[in-house]
């Protein structure tokens, strides 16, 4: 890290590019592995661009590396001019070289004949004038840098002027290409030429390369030789530290650097998709393999120009004018509000890089899947919620994810744009076949769904991992390149079989893949990207011990630290696939996101949550149930008691808490809310309740279905609701007091049997009494419309009183019954009521003359809003 | 299954092909229809299940040809929700055959003509049936059970389609139909009212031009919506129309209409014949009808009772008919009243319209039926004051007064007073 650090002093924005090289390697596998899982998914248009050289270099040589090496150096030089401003010129560029000449050299290789070449080289001039402009910033600088470059690698005696810079790595590569990686790559060419008439062309193409360009290049290296030096100092320096941890640096000074790179994540995962494709068609079948390399081609020029933008110094100015520049690249621009998104979400971690890998990985999900569904644009990102990072996550995420991401984007931009003009007319040609190649990924993607997948983990390959976009850091460079062709094969099985609906892909997709995939190429060749490979074998076996989840992923793994790359996943798949997707989301384990309070305190005021709960002001279980007993046992009023019992419902929630304490909890709140006629409150308990019991939570469960039926058939009188419930009484519940007392009420409302109803009303079990305090009123008025009208001539008021509950105690003591009847007069007076005195001095109720005068009183207690407990007055004690 | 070889596959998948092909060229919307009848299990589809169960490639046939590839949206779920089918995959059938019934709907919308309504006709069917079919498989896996739901928001979508002027709102009715009884099912029966309205308001269609099963089973559930409110007279307008259209030989559907237009019928006073309820298995209407006949609140409230017969009483209770059924009582009670009216008037004609409140609980003694002066008293005035029965109560001589004039008048077809 210290490396690093004094690294990024010198010079920020190279920092973040520099970087990529020790990741190169290990992208490789990854990608090869996602590819497969993958495939179906890769809707990107960019992607090519930047993570292009980093996976190709173990998988794929590419014999033919030195064809359009030329361009890609380019490329680097337009990112170094801003290394220069620094200071670190010599050393960056060297640096650098390796990279791009890796890159651009196995993509071209690989799809283009010379002939392309040559174009490419006419291209060169143009493409210079062309990053100058995009990169308005750091315009001086491009500009000096790409004409440094050229005196410098000119020297090198290669007629194109680009192709300089990899005359340094050239002595390198050869050797390796020559020996592990060519003769694997050479059949597969064959083959396919054979078959495809495009390829035909190419495949001569490769050996002529090999034999003859490499040469030149060799020689000029030599000659450049101080340049070399310089480079494998600075290289091998870094290397050591990168190696084994380069993730985690990498990462978080990316992130600082240049947080507008996150779209180019994307676009480098969708080409890691696809490269699996490409390695597999070339085995196996003929046929993907013509339209994969063309497509490749393509995207080599397509996607590149993303990564240009990166390079350059501020990484939001850069994006933008390379995006405007190229319409191609446009998809791959974030929204402002995006990005605002992505910063905050690795605010958060800024301290800690490993927690930033997984967001990253995360975030590249997320925007990966936005695009997928079109919300990119539309989805309000400035309200959307941050994501957490589980802690054991961040280890194995980092690790992962460094390849990807690191830095290995910047490269190619600038580069790929420059061919793009050139090229996408040859890729449209062959968009013919593209459908074919099209139909197989999508193919693949419909086995992929459970079945392949669990095949995959079985044959224990990465592919897992690599689903995941993880591993690839880990495989040994013999391993890599033998393992894709195992996986090509599956693959085939599975793919071939089911080709699915719309061929109709992006081109850029496709484009994007050849990007990697050359860039793989390429960096196989280089010795130092031998050398790290050794390195890195010799870290994985150590790494081994120390994280054996990354090898070993596989679905079953329920841990929190497969959460995400599960969620990924099925993200994934569910945008691909309507139908399995849902399934996928189904599964995603939403226990590991799920809070878990620190909160200490007891009393708590509810407050509607506007965002995701903080853990610090949750309070967990034990803290919970006190302050429920505290709210059980506080004698303060209910709107206080209501407010508590609100916020401890709410941590509850958020915790998703489902046990005795959340019935406890619902239940409290329910009984006060009925105690003081809240019915709103308690009907929301209610509903939870109802829930809960069905989960077979104990509780009060014969009293709350009681309140239930009452509160149905007093209250909102549904029948639809009232029949329901009543059906799903079990025959226990029917021999409840409680659930009896409930039944005969709603008989005796209904049929309009007052005496029933104020007898049931005065024996009330539990807090029947409460939910029928409410309908009371109710009850005694239509009491008096119907005695009004059926006795003739006059009631007397006693027995109305006695009736009509007035007099609760009447039995008692002459006291309380007269009390009753006086109520009961006041009641009957103020409803309009025609009361006379007999002549034994006993007040009547005048039927006849009351059955027309008779009505209903507005209730003097009434408030705008329909509930009286929440009148201003209490509402103002509240809160004094 | 027996062999099948890749050729012949080959063959039928081409052979359905072409006769989807030949059915929309020549606008024979009876052919499309039995093309998209998956649940029918015809042969016809069946065997093109296998066959595209062994040939995986279907799609590639689709698009070979100029002629199948413009049906490829519609056809190539289609495959895939027929494939699923076969093999007992019901929640990946349905949503594969959403996804095919979604890129129809898209086409019918732009054919001026509806000669493919038996089509959509179909799909409309299928939609529901392979939806509920899903949510059973879903409900047996543990899962929430939502493909009904989703089929009821798709079918208000084919509804917007059909619902405007034209010849294919003819269709409507038949979608109507198809989301009540997704609605019912669902219990959420108050989302049928937008659906309603929108048949009813427009008089740009007589509703009578629908096809008369549309209308029956349209009224069959109009019907039963008024019942659950309660609205006994449209009840019984609309459960009776529905009844005198229906086809005689679809007895089933003449059992369903009747469970709910005898309650119905009986609540504004009207008793069914005994042959009827034998004729079409109601017996469970039986008692119900004989205590109204005898005044027998005992077997009116042991054929309501919890526990003595709980099948019916769930029976009661799933269909909704049992508050209507409860609220008989007062029907046997006024019966009551006129049986002992009738007694003292044989025995005494000039005091026969006294009827004191103890002789009224006396009979209900009886019926071993415990209830005080005061419960009887309620009662009394309840059934004054609903009018079933005209007179007054004399509170301080605990009588009651029957009037001289048809004491207790019947019902005639108007419901009890509220």
């Amino acid at each position: 890290s210290g490396y690093y650090n004094g690294y990024q002093q010198q010079t920020n924005n190279q920092y973040s590019q520099q970087q990529p090289n020790p990741s190169y390697s290990q992208p490789v596998e990854a990608y090869q592995n996602t590819g497969a899982a993958y495939q179906p998914n890769s809707s990107f248009q960019n992607t090519g661009s930047y993570a292009g050289t980093a996976s190709y270099s173990t998988t794929y040589y590419n014999p033919g590396n030195y064809q359009t090496s030329g361009g890609y150096p380019s490329s680097g030089y337009n990112n170094q001019p801003t290394a220069w401003n620094n200071g670190s010129y010599a050393n960056y560029t060297s640096y650098q070289y390796p990279n791009y000449t890796s890159d651009t050299s196995s993509a071209y290789s690989s799809v283009s004949a010379p002939a392309t070449y040559q174009q490419q080289y006419k291209q060169w001039p143009e493409y210079y004038s062309q990053t100058e402009v995009t990169c308005a910033p750091g315009t001086e600088h491009l500009s000096a840098a790409s004409n440094s470059n050229h005196g410098s690698s000119l020297p090198t005696s290669l007629p194109p002027p680009p192709p300089l810079p990899p005359p340094s790595l050239t002595p390198t590569w050869r050797p390796e290409t020559s020996s592990s990686e060519l003769p694997s790559m050479q059949p597969g060419g064959a083959a396919s030429g054979a078959h495809d008439n495009y390829w035909n062309q190419p495949a001569p193409s490769f050996q002529t390369h090999l034999a003859a360009p490499t040469q030149p290049i060799y020689q000029n290296s030599l000659d450049s030789k101080t340049s070399y030096e310089n480079f494998q100092e600075l290289k091998t320096a870094p290397q050591g530290l990168n190696s084994q941890y380069p993730v985690v640096h990498q990462v978080s000074q990316n992130y600082q650097s240049t947080l507008p790179t996150v779209p180019s994540f994307d676009a480098r995962r969708v080409s890691k998709l696809q490269i699996p494709t490409n390695p597999r068609i070339a085995s196996n079948a003929a046929l993907g393999i013509a339209k994969t390399e063309k497509d490749s081609y393509a995207a080599n020029s397509a996607p590149r120009p993303a990564y240009i933008s990166v390079s350059v110094q501020k990484p939001n100015d850069k994006m933008s004018p390379n995006n405007a520049a190229d319409p191609m690249l446009k998809p791959t621009m974030l929204p402002k509000s995006l990005r605002g998104y992505v910063e905050r979400a690795f605010g958060r971690y800024k301290d800690d890089d490993a927690k930033r890998a997984a967001c990253e990985a995360y975030m590249k999900d997320i925007i990966t899947e936005a695009r997928a569904d079109g919300t990119l644009y539309t989805r309000d990102w400035d309200s959307e919620p941050l994501f957490t990072v589980p802690d054991s996550l961040s280890i194995s995420k980092a690790n992962i994810q460094t390849p990807t991401h690191a830095s290995i984007p910047n490269y190619n931009k600038s580069p790929v744009r420059r061919s793009k003009s050139r090229w996408e007319p040859l890729a449209e040609e062959k968009m013919l076949e593209k459908p074919v190649s099209a139909s197989n990924e999508i193919g693949k993607y419909g086995s992929w769904d459970r079945k392949t997948f669990s095949g995959y983990s079985a044959t224990k390959d990465n592919s897992l991992s690599s689903f995941r976009f993880s591993g690839p850091q880990q495989r040994t460079p013999s391993k890599s390149a033998q393992r894709p062709m195992k996986r090509q094969r599956i693959v085939n099985g599975t793919g071939l079989t089911n080709n699915d609906d719309d061929a109709s892909s992006d081109s850029d997709k496709e484009q994007s893949l050849t990007a990697y995939y050359s860039g793989a190429m390429a960096l196989a060749n280089n010795p130092e990207e031998k050398k790290r490979r050794e390195s890195r074998s010799k870290r994985f076996d150590r790494g081994q011990g120390h994280r054996p989840d990354i090898n070993y992923f596989k679905p079953k793994n329920a841990g929190p630290a497969n959460l995400y790359t599960r969620r990924a996943s099925a993200l994934m798949l569910s945008k691909s696939f309507d139908d399995s997707a849902n399934q996928a989301v189904e599964d995603i384990d939403w226990d590991a996101l799920t809070v878990k309070g620190t909160c200490q305190e007891i009393e708590k005021r509810f407050l509607r949550l506007t965002s995701a709960p903080d853990p610090s002001t949750v309070r967990p279980e034990d803290v919970l149930e006190k302050a429920l007993l505290m709210v059980q046992n506080s004698q303060k009023n209910y709107l206080y008691k209501c407010d508590q019992l609100k916020s401890i419902r709410q941590d509850i929630t958020v915790q998703r808490i489902r046990n005795q304490l959340t019935v406890k909890v619902y239940e409290t709140h329910a009984r006060l809310a009925m105690e003081v006629g809240d019915l709103a409150e308690y009907n929301q308990c209610q509903s939870q309740l109802q829930i809960l019991y069905s989960e077979g939570i104990e509780g009060c469960l014969m009293e709350f279905a009681a309140y239930n039926l009452l509160c149905v058939i007093l209250h909102s009188n549904n029948k639809k609701d009232l029949l329901t419930s009543m059906s799903r009484l079990t025959p226990e519940a029917k021999e409840d007091d409680a659930v009896k007392h409930a039944l005969a009420v709603r008989a005796a409302v209904t049929s309009g049997n007052y005496v029933t109803f104020f007898r049931l009303y005065k024996s009330a079990p539990n807090l029947n009494t409460c939910l029928m305090d409410l309908y009371v009123e109710k009850m005694r008025y239509k009491a008096a419309v119907c005695m009004s009208k059926s006795y003739r001539p006059t009631v007397p008021i006693s027995y109305i009183a006695q009736i009509l509950g007035f007099s609760n105690a009447a039995d008692e003591n002459g006291e309380t019954e007269l009390s009753g009847l006086d109520e009961c007069l006041e009641w009957l007076k103020a409803h309009g009521a025609s009361l006379i005195t007999d002549n034994t001095g006993e007040m009547q109720l005048d039927a006849k003359a009351s059955s027309s005068t008779l009505y209903m009183p507005e209730p003097e207690d009434a408030v705008a809003h329909g509930d009286s407990s929440l009148a201003v007055n209490d509402f103002l004690a509240r809160t004094t | 299954m027996a062999y099948l070889s890749m050729g012949e596959s080959h063959r039928r998948i081409t052979d359905y092909l072409n006769r989807f092909a030949d059915a929309i060229n020549y606008q024979d919307g009876d052919s499309l229809a039995r093309l998209f009848s998956v649940s029918s299990d015809s042969p016809s589809l069946l065997s093109l299940a296998d066959a595209l169960n062994v040939f995986q490639d279907a799609n590639r046939l689709i698009k070979q040809s100029e002629k199948f590839s413009q049906f490829g949206e519609v056809v190539a779920p289609f495959f895939r929700s027929l494939q699923c089918y076969r093999l007992g995959n019901l929640v990946d059938a349905y949503g594969a055959f959403e996804k095919a019934s979604n890129a129809f709907i898209q086409e019918f919308r732009n054919w001026e003509s509806g000669w493919a309504l038996e089509a959509l006709y179909v799909i409309a069917y299928e939609i529901r049936v392979l939806a509920e079919r899903a949510d059973r498989e879903l409900a047996s896996n543990g899962k929430s059970p939502e493909k009904l739901k989703g089929a009821g928001s798709f079918l208000m979508k084919v509804f917007g389609v059909l619902a405007g002027k034209g010849p294919k709102r003819v269709g409507a009715l038949y979608v109507t139909c198809q989301l009540f009884k997704i609605y019912f099912k669902l219990g959420t029966v108050n989302l049928c009212r937008s659906v309603i309205r929108s048949i009813e308001t427009a008089r740009i269609f007589d509703f009578e031009e629908f096809p008369i099963r549309d209308k029956v089973t349209y009224m069959y559930y109009t019907g039963r919506l008024e019942v659950l409110n309660e609205n006994f007279p449209a009840a019984d307008q609309k459960l009776s129309y529905a009844l005198t259209h229906c086809c005689l030989s679809k007895e089933a559907n003449i059992r369903m209409i009747l469970k709910y237009l005898i309650p119905v019928k009986l609540s504004i006073g009207i008793l069914p014949k005994k042959q009827l309820l034998e004729n079409y298995d109601l017996v469970e209407y039986n008692n119900i009808v004989e205590a109204l006949k005898r005044g027998d609140l005992r077997l009116l409230r042991s054929a309501l009772q919890e526990n003595e017969d709980q099948y019916v009483v769930i029976l009661f209770l799933r269909s909704g008919v049992y508050l209507v059924l409860e609220k008989l009582e007062l029907q046997v009670y006024q019966r009551l009243l006129k049986k002992i009216y009738i007694i003292q008037k044989q025995k005494d004609p000039s005091k026969a319209h006294q009827v004191k409140l103890e002789v009224i609980v006396k009979a209900l003694k009886w019926l071993e039926i415990e209830m005080d002066l005061d419960e009887v008293e309620c009662i009394v005035a309840i059934l004054i004051y609903k009018n079933l029965m005209k007179g007054y109560f004399a509170h301080k001589s605990k009588v009651v007064v029957l009037s001289k004039q048809d004491p207790f008048p019947k019902l005639n077809g108007k419901p009890v007073a509220s």
